[in-house]
């Protein structure tokens, strides 16, 4: 059979998988005890395990087992989760990383190396002896009945005694849909949502809720629920939703093998190796409806979608002219539809940043061995969403704050006790929105920068001037840290390299329309501070009139609007200036930057905002606040940084995205 | 294009400034459209005249004058012809496009050195026309690589 049109999905899935594996082994490290995390290994292991062998990846799939094996040991309680079986598995889960991505470059698994696992398995001793023997045997057809459907009865009695003794109640019950129901899935979801809604927890479902999703099942399931409800609440919950005939609700009886009972009787066999002391983690139960949609077809959607919005606002232009009543309703219906479509189309492209974040506890693992620096990783609001253009970008550079981070920043043990820390560095990586920007935050408890240095650093490097020294601002200094070549750290590391990185970090979030800084306590920690936009494609601008083009200003940036007269303007040491309640602002004269031509009397001001502080630009006329499409000028705008795109308007012309914080550096230091 | 090995006919397209007769590859062209609405940007390079929209799209337009070192005063209503040079739409604007020559190699005299510019890569001689064959990625390759 030709599979390779299975191709991408079992890459996507062994992905997914293997972040999976990832996790649960991270998991299991900082909690050898945990059954859970074995149990979840297995459950990947295997899968990964059953769909390589069916893609014909078969050296993959010995890999899977043999890790598998590795840790049957554990499983069944009779060796203990050593750090040294930890290395191992990763090891091989890295193999694993490499072969999925020499498949997806459309190789296949004959670079995969089983050497190095097995080697290191034979040296791990007698534990593993059996499992690395078993690593050449190609396995056959797998007929072991999936480890999760004979775990589960053990952890739902364990689960329930446990929420018993914590004065919950545990409810048996069986939903059974009208006959002709048509949606089957879909009704099921309402009432584990319903149910998941009112604090109800589902420990247990069967069919299993992957059946469930797929319409396997007849039209009864019964589930496990620990709530704190009432059994008539409940009741009255479930039967409420339509094309539900009967709820039958019992309290469940941890004492009688009620659910065991209409299980197969093999389980009794397995009964020993579930013997695993389990957490306090329940195992809970997902049941969402997704599709999964090539990427490439949502950047076609979304460019569609930016015609669309084009195309609207060039017809209201036109229409306007004839100020016709009767299209004015059709129009401003047409006109929320748009901005609704538009609003979903790009949650459709949000992406948790999870995406991005997942795989940094790893990667923080294995530099911390390999510094030898305990570091408590913690990350925060992995679930705030953005574009997934702006997530695809932002890996690398977080990448490298973390490093520097650890690497740089987190002392030694030795060092931080000196100091008198916890001998545990902190390292937390947090996401959060902030109205129309995602602000991404790496903020670690380690030695932080001496302003001093920097300062000593950058005249050092040349990368400023004496007297600029003494006028520097806190935010100044910092921001020195991001220039090309400076580095404050004596030697290089191997982890680090020197002195490229915060540059190279910046340059990629300045372009993706964000921003960065730096604040730093000597001694207490630094903090790293992401501002991006939550989407690239549309913003709302302001729209300018300078001489006889159209500007626009991301509204972002925008402070306030005012007009001006000429004789409000003064000159401060050359600088033009305005001063607004109070505050000195410098102004940035567009007509003279752009030059624009005549200058006439008449003109606006719009205050923007960069890095906390004012500055104004003298435009001829504010036109009003509209919602652009964003293009690229190309590269033959390199070098023209005060414009981060253009926009096409409702009339065909073309204006050009003012970059504040490009045009403000270079009209300040002409 | 190679014009050293030459030995099949090819055909060019043609343009005009004034009196001077111009030939590109055409190979390269996309479309030839009418000058429209160009918006400049300012600080840009000299050679580039601004930016269009072209169906949506917003697409650099550079000044032919500038790779031809010529100063010709410009026309009201000119051709621009754009071409796609490396996946980049890239717009031209000529005073007037003439029309599609099919050249025949005897046709072609790349032994001819023409002063003004560096992008000049031979001369059609056509019957009595004489059209300066010009090398646009070249000139967009070497740009590109200054900025």
């Amino acid at each position: 059979m030709d599979m390779s049109q299975y191709l991408g999905v079992f890459v996507e899935e062994a992905k997914e998988n293997i972040q999976g594996l990832n996790e649960s082994v991270l998991e299991l490290e900082s909690n050898p005890e945990s059954g859970d995390a074995i149990n979840e290994i297995f459950r990947l292991m295997h899968t990964l395990k059953g769909s390589s062998a069916t893609m014909g990846f078969m050296k993959m799939s010995k890999m899977c087992h043999a890790l598998e094996s590795l840790l049957d040991s554990a499983r069944s309680g009779k060796a203990k989760v050593t750090e040294n079986m930890i290395d191992i598995i990763f090891l091989g889960i890295d193999k694993l990383t490499e072969v999925v991505s020499d498949i997806e470059n459309g190789e296949d698994d004959s670079k995969l190396d089983l050497d190095d696992v097995e080697r290191a398995m034979s040296n791990q001793g007698k534990g593993a002896e059996k499992a690395s023997k078993k690593i050449g045997e190609v396995e056959k057809s797998d007929t072991q009945t999936e480890f999760g459907d004979d775990i589960v009865e053990e952890a739902v009695k364990d689960v329930a005694k446990k929420a018993i003794e914590d004065g919950l109640s545990v409810y048996m019950v069986r939903v059974e849909l009208a006959k002709d129901s048509v949606m089957k899935s879909a009704r099921m979801y309402i009432v584990f949502h319903r149910i998941e809604e009112n604090d109800g927890q589902i420990v247990y479902s069967e069919p299993p809720t992957e059946e469930i999703e797929k319409e396997n099942f007849e039209t009864t399931v019964e589930l496990v629920v620990i709530t704190s409800m009432k059994m008539e609440k409940l009741q009255d919950l479930i039967s409420n939703i339509s094309e539900i005939d009967k709820v039958i609700i019992k309290p469940f009886e941890t004492k009688e093998n009620e659910v065991k009972a209409e299980k197969k009787p093999e389980t009794h066999e397995k009964e020993k190796e579930n013997q695993i002391k389990k957490d306090n983690k329940k195992r809970r139960v997902k049941l969402t409806q997704s599709v999964r949609v090539d990427v490439e077809k949502l950047d076609v959607l979304m460019n569609l979608m930016a015609e669309l919005v084009i195309s609207r606002s060039r017809i209201e232009e036109t229409l306007k002219k004839y100020k016709i009543k009767e299209v004015d309703e059709s129009l401003s219906q047409l006109g929320r539809i748009t901005l609704d479509l538009q609003s979903i189309v790009m949650k459709i492209r949000m992406i948790p940043i999870s995406f991005v974040f997942d795989r940094f506890p790893r990667m923080v693992r294995d530099l911390s061995k390999k510094l030898n620096k305990k570091i408590d990783f913690i990350v925060q609001g992995e679930d705030t969403e953005l574009d997934r253009t702006v997530a695809d970008e932002i890996g690398e550079p977080l990448v490298h704050m973390i490093r520097n981070s650890i690497d740089h920043g987190i002392e030694t043990e030795k060092e931080r006790i000196g100091a008198g820390k916890a001998p545990t560095g902190k390292v937390i990586l947090s996401a959060r929105q902030e109205g129309d920007s995602v602000v991404i935050e790496v903020n670690d408890d380690g030695r932080g920068f001496d302003k001093e240095k920097i300062i000593k650093k950058a005249l050092e490097s040349g990368i400023i001037q004496e007297y600029e020294a003494s006028a520097m601002s806190n935010e100044e200094i910092f921001s020195l840290t991001f220039e090309p070549g400076f580095s404050t750290s004596k030697k290089p590391t191997e982890v680090s390299g020197r002195g490229v990185g915060m540059d190279v970090v910046k340059k990629t979030i300045e372009s993706l329309n964000g921003n960065v800084y730096l604040e730093s306590v000597a001694g207490k920690g630094t903090k790293v501070i992401i501002r991006l936009p939550l989407t690239l494609s549309i913003i709302q601008a302001l729209l300018v009139e300078v001489g006889s083009l159209v500007y626009a200003v991301p509204i972002s940036a925008v402070d306030s609007t005012l007009a001006i007269k000429e004789n409000n303007i003064k000159d401060v040491e050359g600088q033009k200036t305005v001063l607004l309640r109070g505050e000195i602002v410098p102004v940035i004269d567009l007509r003279l930057h752009f030059d624009a031509g005549a200058i006439s009397e008449k003109m606006d001001l719009v205050v923007t905002r960069y890095k906390d502080r004012k500055y104004g630009f003298i435009v001829d006329k504010l036109l009003g606040q509209q919602d652009i499409v964003i293009k690229a000028l190309g590269k033959l705008f390199k070098d023209v940084k005060e414009f981060s795109g253009g926009a096409i308007l409702g009339n065909g012309s073309i204006a050009l995205i003012i970059d504040v914080p490009s045009l403000v550096q270079k009209a300040l230091s002409r | 294009m190679n014009l050293g090995e030459l030995s099949k006919s090819f055909e060019v397209l043609g343009f005009k400034f004034g009196e001077h007769e111009y030939a590109i590859e055409i190979s390269i062209v996309e479309m030839i459209v009418e000058e429209s609405q160009i918006t400049p940007v300012p600080n840009s390079k000299r050679f580039i005249k601004g930016v269009m929209n072209l169906r949506g799209r917003i697409v650099p337009v550079i000044d032919m004058r500038s790779i031809l070192n010529i100063d010709y005063e410009e026309k009201v209503a000119s051709n621009v012809i754009v071409a796609r040079i490396e996946d980049t739409e890239i717009g031209f604007v000529v005073d007037k496009v003439t029309e599609v020559l099919l050249v025949d190699p005897t046709e072609m005299d790349t032994t001819m050195k023409v002063e003004e510019s560096k992008y000049f890569k031979g001369v059609v001689k056509k019957g009595e026309r004489l059209l300066v064959f010009i090398d646009i990625p070249k000139f967009i390759e070497d740009k590109v690589n200054e900025i």
